[in-house]
């Protein structure tokens, strides 16, 4: 009996917890995206060696974002982050046309991982503010998301440096973990 | 397939650290931080950690690439060896005369980046260093930078022929608001333009000197001493050889200077004195005067000299020094008064006027008696001179 009536505070007054991994190829603005959703404010990044680890939380869900280098050498140490990961942030950044097979490969590789069955997909089409940048439809076709299966995913056009997109992809997968 | 990759990335990695050893790539082109851990792709440069996330941030974005957490290809190895800091010092902080860049806080880093990269306002265009023929280079590489606004001019292009081959590369290097060494030998070269350049100086050199390229009512050139008349008739010669020039508005009065040329072919410019139309500097190309050879032979670079210095200064000049670094040469002038054209002019007022003296037949009798500019208070009334 105190067990359920605590089970049930928990549901209407308890944060739920969402394990996200965001991953993309360097220079992509996965580090800014972070803290962009973190502090509200652009800062300065260097280049990412290693990760960093941030909770969001936004509408009642406490989101535990993971944001690792993507150089391409140390692309191989992803797959230390994959375990419970609910949702894959894969940053694409959109003005980048020459890399964009690059990106295409690596998120099949990522995706192919068992550890990531589960995973929702949320592709960011970043940097939207430039004028060369591929649009969110173009960037489908692209990295060719309507061939996957068996993943629910969802591609949101971002600008990290104006915040445009970032929540309206953190509702996407709140709405993803509700289901 | 993977080995042979391997084997690749570890050659050209070998490579890069060496490049990286290299005395100039040994500190952060844009703070000088000692031992840099990144090499910027975009330019070819090599910078430290700090910098490269601030050159990811620029608009339109450099793309960096760590030296030991990336491959790269041969090219982009081919890129950083071809340039490397010292090349990239040359071009991109060509026209730059500030102190050192070390000691700077994240955000002067940054300011000065901004300007460096997206305002590019110490940029400069230098050939590669591998280049020996450096004016074609340099002339190729001016048409296509933003900076340049004298592209196809009439003459540039006559010019550059002339004196290609007379440069070295270290003359090349020059450029940057010092003078070729034969200029010396010119040293006589400027005597007509004395207060006009100083006046064009003052006009130009705070505004923007494209938007008065090609503007001739403000060129003093026409209302003055008339040395442009010779300069004209120089460029018409030459240009008969010459493609048609390009369409751009800029050109416009040039060909409305050809045009009044074909309209008064029957001006005799050495009687200036009572025609007011032939007090305009178009008459002079109609006449195949013993003067105008006397003038053409020893002094004709001079007077396009004097032309492209009081034009704006914008226009190619092989004799200051200062192809399409203009604004290289108004900001060396204003500070250094390095330019032997301009010292010149206080000491040889005396003898321009004299030499007009002698040259041309005195009609008013004043000190300065330019046959050109005679009669010019009546010119606005009946000349077809679209400049005046």
């Amino acid at each position: 009996m105190g067990l359920t009536i605590s089970s049930v505070l928990t549901r209407l007054f308890g944060k739920k917890q969402m394990r996200i991994l965001m991953v993309g190829l360097d220079a992509a603005g996965k580090t800014t995206i972070l803290y962009k959703l973190k502090l509200g404010e652009i800062v300065t990044t260097i280049p990412t060696i290693g990760f960093n680890v941030e909770t969001v939380e936004y509408k009642n869900i406490c989101f535990t974002v993971w944001d690792v280098g993507g150089q391409n050498k140390i692309r191989a140490l992803w797959r230390h982050y994959f375990q419970n990961t609910q949702g894959l942030i894969f940053v694409v950044d959109s003005n980048d046309r020459e890399r964009i097979s690059e990106a295409e490969d690596e998120l099949k590789n990522v995706l192919q991982e068992d550890e990531l069955r589960d995973a929702v997909l949320l592709v960011f089409a970043n940097k939207q503010d430039l004028p060369n940048a591929m649009t969110a439809a173009e960037l489908t076709d692209k990295l060719q998301l309507n061939e996957l299966r068996n993943r629910r995913w969802y591609i949101q056009a971002t600008c990290a440096t104006q915040g445009d997109g970032l929540y309206e992809g953190l509702d996407w997968l709140s709405n993803e973990l509700a289901k | 397939m993977a080995s042979s990759r391997k084997k690749q990335d570890e050659k050209n990695l070998k490579l890069l650290r060496d490049l990286a050893s290299l005395p100039h790539n040994k500190y952060c082109f844009d703070c000088n931080q000692r031992g840099p851990t990144y090499v910027n792709v975009t330019i070819g440069s090599f910078v430290c950690t700090k910098c490269s996330g601030i050159l990811r941030g620029l608009t339109p974005p450099h793309r960096v690439k760590s030296i030991s957490m990336a491959s790269f290809t041969p090219e982009e190895i081919e890129l950083l060896r071809s340039k490397g800091n010292k090349y990239c010092r040359s071009t991109w902080l060509g026209l730059y005369e500030g102190d050192t860049l070390s000691n700077r806080d994240e955000q002067m880093t940054r300011d000065f980046m901004v300007e460096k990269y997206e305002l590019k306002r110490y940029y400069m265009e230098t050939p590669l260093p591998t280049f020996t023929n450096g004016f074609d280079t340099i002339s190729q590489t001016v048409n296509k930078t933003q900076e340049s606004k004298v592209r196809n001019n009439p003459v540039v292009q006559q010019k550059l022929p002339q004196i290609n081959g007379l440069l070295s590369d270290k003359n090349i290097k020059n450029v940057n608001g010092q003078l070729f060494d034969f200029v010396a030998d010119f040293g006589s070269a400027d005597i007509y333009n004395a207060v006009n350049v100083e006046k064009d100086k003052k006009n130009n050199n705070t505004g923007d000197i494209q938007m008065a390229f090609a503007n001739f009512d403000n060129n003093s050139a026409f209302h003055s001493n008339g040395a442009f008349s010779f300069n004209a008739s120089n460029n018409m010669q030459s240009n008969k050889n010459e493609p048609p020039p390009p369409v751009e508005d800029r050109y416009a009065a040039l060909k409305d200077l050809d045009n009044a040329f074909k309209i008064q072919p029957q001006l005799d410019w050495s009687s200036g004195s009572n025609n007011s139309s032939s007090a305009t500097p178009s008459s002079a190309y109609s006449s195949p005067s013993p003067q105008s050879t006397m003038f053409n032979s020893p002094s004709q670079d001079l007077f396009v000299n004097q032309f492209a210095q009081s034009d704006t200064s914008k226009v190619f000049n092989p004799f200051n020094g200062n192809i399409t670094w203009g604004e290289s040469l108004d900001q060396q002038s204003n500070s250094s008064g390095s330019n032997p054209f301009r010292t010149l002019n206080t000491k040889s007022n005396s003898i321009s006027s004299s030499f007009y003296s002698s040259a041309f037949p005195s009609s008013n009798g004043s000190g300065w008696s330019n046959p050109f500019t005679t009669g010019s208070s009546t010119t606005n009334e009946f000349s077809s001179n679209p400049f005046l």
